[in-house]
């Protein structure tokens, strides 16, 4: 809502110094400005200008010679292009030496014949964004400065209002929030109603009167179709947003920024038959204004409010009126609507038409019950003034059960002080709501207040502790903090213990992966249709609205995010890329959405930032070769991340985006957690990558992972351990937990810990067979173990190897501490 | 008498102008050896009169005490000129840089996040969390947003096929934990939250935080008590400007628009607006099943991105959904 410093000046006293501070005050008591600006730039020089004549320029057809009355018996010679220039028009003019758009108008020759100055349209001035002529002041003065009479020293207000602020979209609305600001109450001045002249009614029948409780209308004829709107109210209309059209409709705009109420015109020639208000039929349909004869119609349905002729709907109730039977040039004969429609039967409405007009914006939020009489005299009187003609008496029909009801509010004086936590005084909160248009009685423990018609949003006691609470100043209640203000429930000792738990478990896997150098990236929750499929067989769940084909499924997977986050930064020559995400990943199963905690993550590159003393690539060794960050070296950053959540184990699987010789299933103490591989090459392929490495990814469902217990301290051994190194050649199909399981299975004692410390193929080893180092280490807690005790365990190991595996012992080592 | 004393000074010379250690050993073994000029004088005195004897005894024994500390001396001297040489020849240029692995970072947002919870959860807010896919009743209707109602219009919501919902902020949670428990609640409820709205300023998708506090005589005042102090500590400045304006969100009466003073790299200050909070209105607490007269409360909703792009001087929200890994390093400190 815009509005203007000199048209609320009319309804409320304010000083010009506190002019500019206004728009601070109106947003510390909620009617948030976004900006105060000035209604016209200053425009020394340029004055009123009446063309009296104008002849065609000897060498140019569009443009026109204009001998123009400047006032003081002045005359100056101009040329000028505008499509609307006519004798007898004013319009603003700008001399030798004034200044317009920052450059300065002089003297000068147009296709050789002289121009002693610039005839302005409103954009040229500054006032308007687009001009389709010359600005037109109407009837003035010649010589006449502009500053004043357009606006430089008026100020122009934009509010943002919040949608529960019906009441203020309105001049006289703003005005009364500022004379409560200012501790006094708004004067409405009484608008008589002008004289019926003419018996002459419109039949009006209101069918759905739930939908429209009140409809009044009002026959005026013999209109002057030249009548212009004067340059005040043009100007009014201007700076509060809105263009002059056609002075029927300016009048009814004009009315509808000073108190509120839309209203709507028929031309009366163009109406046919008995005028209904009821819903319209399915595939009914209606011509817009403003939509010419090849413009799609309107498909109403029927919870569509419209007015209706014998031909159809010639409006849709509160939003927009009808091509056929708006206003025109010709126009000599209306009929005015001025109706109060239910906020319910408003809402929406628009928007599903695609439309939002003014009077849409109102009627959704509430326009004042009680207005329309008022409003209807008003437009009436204006546009006899203005346009001449006569006007019928008002017709209404009203139907008050169905009327707005508004009940008194108790506000106790005691809830007061404990909602906002401040004591105020009675007498002010009193006259404040006096003065907002309350009825306010006395009661025992307070106040009796009945809100008034135009306040949709006061109904209980907190909505009127907040009207206090706005004008006491939100700034002067005080800040107060109580110790045990928040007492501390501990959630984690209570039901909620695994859930703190495993929030501080999920905060240590991140900062794993972090310290493991992985960053933490954030995607969006929803991904592209096509990729939805191809990460699981999990159903995504179908957003009704995505905005873009690349948004349209929640994701199943963290992959296809991770994935684009690894081709735009190898797009931007990244060589290395390690990220994870933690969220949501999302299915439908049994029919009902759902989703789950995820912790993903993408390795591609090399194994190490690029540094000094690597090998030849410049990066340290890793197994895999090359430095490059291979399915293994992932494997490790999941080892250590899950290192005390349970028994870990991997399994060889397949997964359909995965290459099917280096993916596994995580598992833990059994249960699959997550999956870990190498994308396949066709995913690859189907990506585009810039680049040739293995890109790894891993998966896992942080639900399934326990957060860890307490530990258990055991007792560490104060004797030394005794390692033993084998060697073991095993067929090659023989993996690395088969040859774990198996020492496991033999449970040797004081096996402490095995660990795997070499691996070949080749050489001296027959093809098809494999050389495992193994170290075995013993520890006994309660004494030294001697080197040849462990002579007998490890040929307990070997044998069992032998037995169960094929494994042939290649070397063994001595004891060794 | 002077003959030993001449092959000890000699001795004694020769050491010390001895240049390696093996040279020195050399030198060691010619005078104090088994077979050494000095040793061999030693030998000899048994062979001289009885009476020469303490004296010659002496005369060699000193010599021989002289040479053995030359050599110890001169040993050491070399043994440190050849552990500097060795020294000097490992020297290493530090100023290389280390090697190894190089730690990530957390994501700006979750950094963010995780202050807000810090800091909140020691104010005494627990954490709550709730589904990204919610429904009309949580997401709405529990928060006093009927069907139909213009707040319905600020929120532009994502819609799923089966009538189910992207939650456009975290309140639902606030419902789901009202239901299940009773007042005093004092919780916090961060999480991802989406609006169908995509340009410079707004991301379909960002995270939120929601407190609330629902006890008996819960005030205005407690609210601005535990804004005002969390912001205050949130940006570290301890005179923040901070100012409370009415505004409007159906489920708080009073409501209020939080803003603070906010000084812009251009050097220009302004008010900026930074958080929405208010007293739950009585129809929430209805909702829930909770005595409205007895019980009241307060709730505020944090924008994490907009505190996140201030505390680190980030001005496009989009950059923080691109993931450039040029961008993610920045916050490894």
């Amino acid at each position: 809502m815009r509005c203007n410093l000199e048209w609320l000046g009319q309804w409320a006293a304010i000083a010009p110094e506190d002019a500019r501070a206004l728009g601070e005050r109106l947003t510390l008591a909620g009617l948030e400005v976004g900006a105060v600006a000035a209604a016209a730039p200053e425009l020394p020089k340029v004055v009123a200008a009446r063309v009296e004549s104008v002849a065609a320029h000897p060498d140019a057809a569009r443009l026109r010679v204009c001998r123009v009355d400047i006032g003081a018996g002045q005359h100056r010679q101009v040329v000028c292009g505008a499509a609307n220039v006519r004798e007898g028009l004013c319009a603003p003019f700008a001399p030798e030496g004034a200044r317009i758009g920052g450059r300065e108008i002089s003297k000068t020759a147009i296709r050789g014949v002289e121009s002693e100055g610039m005839l302005c349209s409103g954009a040229e001035l500054g006032l308007d964004e687009h001009s389709d002529g010359l600005f037109d002041l109407g009837d003035i003065e010649p010589g006449a400065e502009l500053g004043a009479h357009l606006g430089a020293g008026d100020l122009i207000y934009d509010l943002e209002l919040t949608p529960n602020r019906a009441d203020c979209f309105s001049i006289i609305g703003i005005a009364r929030e500022i004379a409560v600001l200012q501790g006094g109450a708004l004067r409405v001045p009484e608008t008589p109603p002008p004289p019926a002249a003419r018996d002459e009614r419109c039949e009006v029948v209101v069918e759905a009167a739930d939908a429209c409780p009140r409809y009044l209308s009002r026959v005026v004829t013999g209109l002057d179709p030249a009548a212009a709107a004067p340059l005040w109210m043009r100007e009014r209309l201007r700076r509060c947003g809105m263009r002059s059209v056609h002075p029927v409709v300016d009048v009814l705009n004009y009315v509808m920024l000073e108190t509120g109420q839309p209203m709507h015109a028929f031309d009366r020639r163009r109406l046919a038959g008995e005028v209904r208000v009821r819903f319209a039929k399915d595939a009914e349909s209606m011509l817009p204004i403003g939509a010419d004869s090849d413009s799609a119609a309107l498909v109403l349905n029927r919870e569509t409010l419209v007015i209706a002729d014998d031909s159809g709907p010639v409006a849709v109730a509160g939003v927009i009126g009808g091509a056929h039977s708006a206003v025109g040039a010709d126009t000599r004969d209306i009929v005015i609507e001025c109706a109060f429609f239910a906020p319910r039967a408003i809402a929406g409405r628009a928007r599903a038409l695609g439309l939002h007009t003014e009077s849409s914006h109102r009627f959704e939020r509430g326009v004042d019950p009680h207005l329309q009489r008022r409003a209807l005299a008003r437009a009436t009187q204006l546009l006899l003034e203005i346009a001449g003609g006569a006007a019928g008496p008002v017709h209404e029909v009203e139907s008050a059960a169905h009327l707005p009801q508004s009940g008194a509010i108790a506000l106790r004086a005691a809830a007061v002080e404990k909602r906002l936590g401040v004591a105020i005084a009675g007498d002010f909160i009193a006259k404040t709501l006096h003065n907002l248009g309350c009825r306010v009685e006395t009661a025992e423990d307070g106040w009796r207040c009945l809100p008034p018609s135009w306040r949709f949003d006061l109904h209980i006691e907190e909505d009127l502790i907040e009207e206090i609470a706005r004008f006491h100043g939100y700034d002067n209640i005080p800040e107060r903090r109580r110790p045990g203000g928040a007492p501390f429930a501990f959630a984690d000792a209570g039901a909620d213990a695994g859930a703190a738990r495993l929030r501080a478990r999920n905060r240590r896997l991140d900062e794993r992966l972090i310290e493991a150098g992985y960053y933490e990236v954030v995607t969006y929750s929803f991904i592209a249709d096509d990729q939805a499929g191809r990460f699981n067989d999990e159903t995504a769940p179908r957003l009704k609205n995505p905005i873009s084909s690349e948004m349209s499924v929640m994701r199943t997977s963290l992959w296809p995010g991770l994935l684009q986050v690894l081709a735009r930064n190898l797009h931007r020559r990244r060589e290395r890329v390690r990220i994870f995400e933690r969220g949501p990943a999302f299915f439908i199963r049994d029919g009902r959405a759902g989703q789950a905690q995820m912790l993903a993550g993408l390795a591609c590159g090399p194994l190490y930032p690029e540094q000094w003393g690597g090998d030849g690539g410049g990066t340290a060794p890793s197994r895999e070769g090359r430095g490059i960050c291979g399915f293994h070296d992932v494997k490790g950053d999941i080892e250590r991340l899950l290192r005390g959540a349970g028994g870990l184990a991997f399994e060889a699987c397949e997964h359909p985006a995965l290459h099917p010789g280096r993916t596994a299933a995580v598992l833990l103490d059994g249960a699959r957690v997550g999956c870990l591989g190498q994308l396949s090459p066709a995913e690859e392929r189907r990506l585009e990558l810039p680049a040739a490495m293995p890109v790894l990814l891993f998966e896992l469902e942080l639900g399934r992972i326990a957060a860890p217990a307490p530990v258990e301290c055991a007792p560490v051994s104060a004797y030394p351990a005794v390692r033993r190194d084998i060697a073991v050649v095993f067929p090659a199909e023989v993996t690395a937990a088969a040859v774990l399981r198996c020492i496991d299975a033999v449970k040797p004692e004081y096996l402490a810990e095995t660990v795997i410390f070499d691996v070949f193929e080749g050489g001296d080893i027959q093809s098809g067979f494999r050389s495992m180092a193994l170290g075995l280490i013993f520890q006994d807690l309660s004494g030294t173990l001697t080197g040849g005790a462990s002579d007998a365990w490890v040929e307990t190991i070997v044998a069992a190897l032998r037995r169960e595996l094929r494994g042939e012992l290649r070397m063994t080592s001595p004891p060794a501490p | 008498m002077q003959e030993i004393a001449r092959i000890a000074r000699e001795a004694r010379e020769r050491m010390a102008a001895a240049e390696t250690l093996s040279e020195l050993d050399r030198l060691r073994v010619e005078y104090l050896g088994r077979k050494g000029a000095i040793t061999r004088r030693l030998k000899e005195l048994d062979a001289l009169p009885p009476a020469q004897r303490p004296a010659a005894g002496k005369a060699v024994n000193d010599a021989k005490r002289g040479v053995q500390q030359e050599f110890e001396r001169r040993r050491a001297a070399l043994g440190e000129q050849v552990l500097e040489r060795r020294m000097a020849g490992e020297k290493m240029d530090v100023t290389l840089p280390g090697r190894g692995q190089r730690a990530g970072a957390p994501h700006p947002v979750t950094r963010t996040l995780r202050r807000v919870e810090d800091l909140l959860q020691r104010a005494g807010f627990d954490i709550e969390e709730g589904p990204d896919i919610e429904d009309d009743f949580h997401n709405f209707e529990a928060l006093n947003i009927p069907p139909l109602h213009p707040a319905r219009a600020m929120h532009d919501t994502f819609y799923l096929d089966d009538g189910l919902l992207l939650r456009t902020h975290t309140s639902p949670v606030q419902i789901r934990v009202m239901r299940r428990a009773r007042p005093p609640i004092h919780m916090i409820a961060p999480g991802r939250v989406y609006r169908c709205d995509f340009d410079i300023t707004h991301s379909p998708m960002f995270h939120q935080v929601e407190g609330l506090a629902v006890d008996e005589a819960v005030s205005f005042a407690d609210l601005k008590g535990v804004v005002t102090g969390f912001l205050r500590a949130f940006f570290e400045e301890s005179d923040l400007p901070i100012r409370f304006r009415p505004s409007y969100f159906p489920f708080t009466e009073p409501s209020a628009e939080v803003d603070i003073r906010w000084r812009h790299g251009s050097g220009r200050h302004d008010w900026l607006e930074i958080m929405g909070c208010g007293m739950v209105h009585p129809n929430v607490l209805k909702a829930v099943g909770y005595d409205a007269g007895r019980y009241s409360g307060y709730a505020f909703g944090l924008g994490i991105e907009r505190l996140a792009m201030l505390r680190h001087g980030i001005d496009d929200l989009r950059i923080l959904f691109e993931n450039d890994l040029r961008f993610c390093e920045q916050f490894s400190a």
